[in-house]
């Protein structure tokens, strides 16, 4: 498939956001720290995903909240993140060597005070 | 994942008024953990870890990961409260000055405070500031919180923990928790 040049970076960040969530490990998109991750569009904005076109490819940054588990592996996370976000890339007719960038900007914790 | 060492050597000796036990064991692992062995054990050959903005960054072909320094303080937080003997990590003494570094990264959360961490290629040091519970073996309570703060972040996070400095700034007395509690209640 052809790169769909016309595709709008705000309508792939909104698709990326929404697969994200069902990732297991993931809890949240995370707004990133003093320079915020996000893609903007007129009246909306969609926090943790950066979305933006360098020549042909797409540079792609997701920033995630991820659940402490004691089985938790995070590089394996990053790359589940990393493969789902590049299927959605895929489906919305993206170039298949975007550049994806994984951040795991924090961690939920399990219930404390019981340790 | 590479096991913990058989044996850490221990270099004491007086720091200011502490006793800091110190761990510097980690060169035979860091030969194990070649660029060919990915965190979780598959080959990853075109892996390689960069430590721009002072996160853990591993990089691939199709982008980098980053895990951020107050992740990994969360995770070696949790893995010595995890400990039996730890009452809890230090809030002030040298652990404040800790606490406040972390307290900076994680934004005043405290499940990270007495834990300072530093990230460098896929190599990381750990310093921690931490409570014992009174009548504790301390170097062997040192020694486990070691272990596990290594055997967890490495399975986490794939850094391989170079070193953890374990600086022990209080005792804790269960007595005196007691009748602190009993005091309060009646006031």
């Amino acid at each position: 498939m052809p790169p769909n040049r016309a595709l709008p970076a705000l309508v792939l960040a909104r698709a990326i956001a929404a697969a994200l969530t069902t990732v297991a490990g993931v809890v949240a998109l995370a707004p990133g720290g003093v320079v915020e991750v996000a893609t903007y569009g007129p009246g909306e904005v969609v926090r943790g995903v950066a979305v933006r076109r360098s020549g042909a490819t797409w540079l792609v940054a997701v920033h995630v909240v991820a659940r402490y588990t004691t089985d938790l592996v995070l590089p394996d996370l990053a790359e589940r993140i990393r493969s789902t976000t590049a299927r959605v890339i895929a489906e919305h007719g993206g170039p298949p060597s975007a550049w994806i960038d994984v951040a795991i900007d924090d961690l939920t914790l399990p219930v404390e005070g019981s340790a | 994942m590479v096991g913990v060492p058989a044996a850490l050597r221990y270099e004491s000796r007086r720091r200011e008024d502490h006793v800091m036990v110190e761990s510097r064991e980690r060169q035979d692992a860091t030969a194990q953990a070649a660029p060919g062995n990915g965190p979780s054990g598959q080959p990853r050959p075109s892996e390689r870890t960069t430590a721009r903005a002072g996160n853990a960054e591993l990089v691939t072909e199709q982008g980098k990961t980053t895990i951020t320094n107050s992740v990994v303080a969360k995770i070696a937080g949790i893995a010595v409260r995890e400990v039996a003997g730890v009452h809890d990590l230090s809030t002030r003494g040298a652990g404040g000055m800790i606490s406040g570094l972390a307290t900076r990264v994680t934004g005043g959360d405290t499940s990270s405070q007495g834990v300072a961490v530093e990230v460098g290629e896929r190599e990381a040091a750990i310093d921690l500031g931490i409570t014992v519970t009174y009548g504790v073996s301390i170097p062997q309570v040192a020694d486990a919180v070691r272990r596990n703060v290594m055997t967890r972040l490495e399975a986490m996070t794939g850094l391989v923990v170079k070193e953890v400095n374990i600086d022990v700034t209080d005792l804790f007395f269960p007595e005196d928790a007691a009748r602190q509690h009993q005091e309060r209640r009646v006031e």
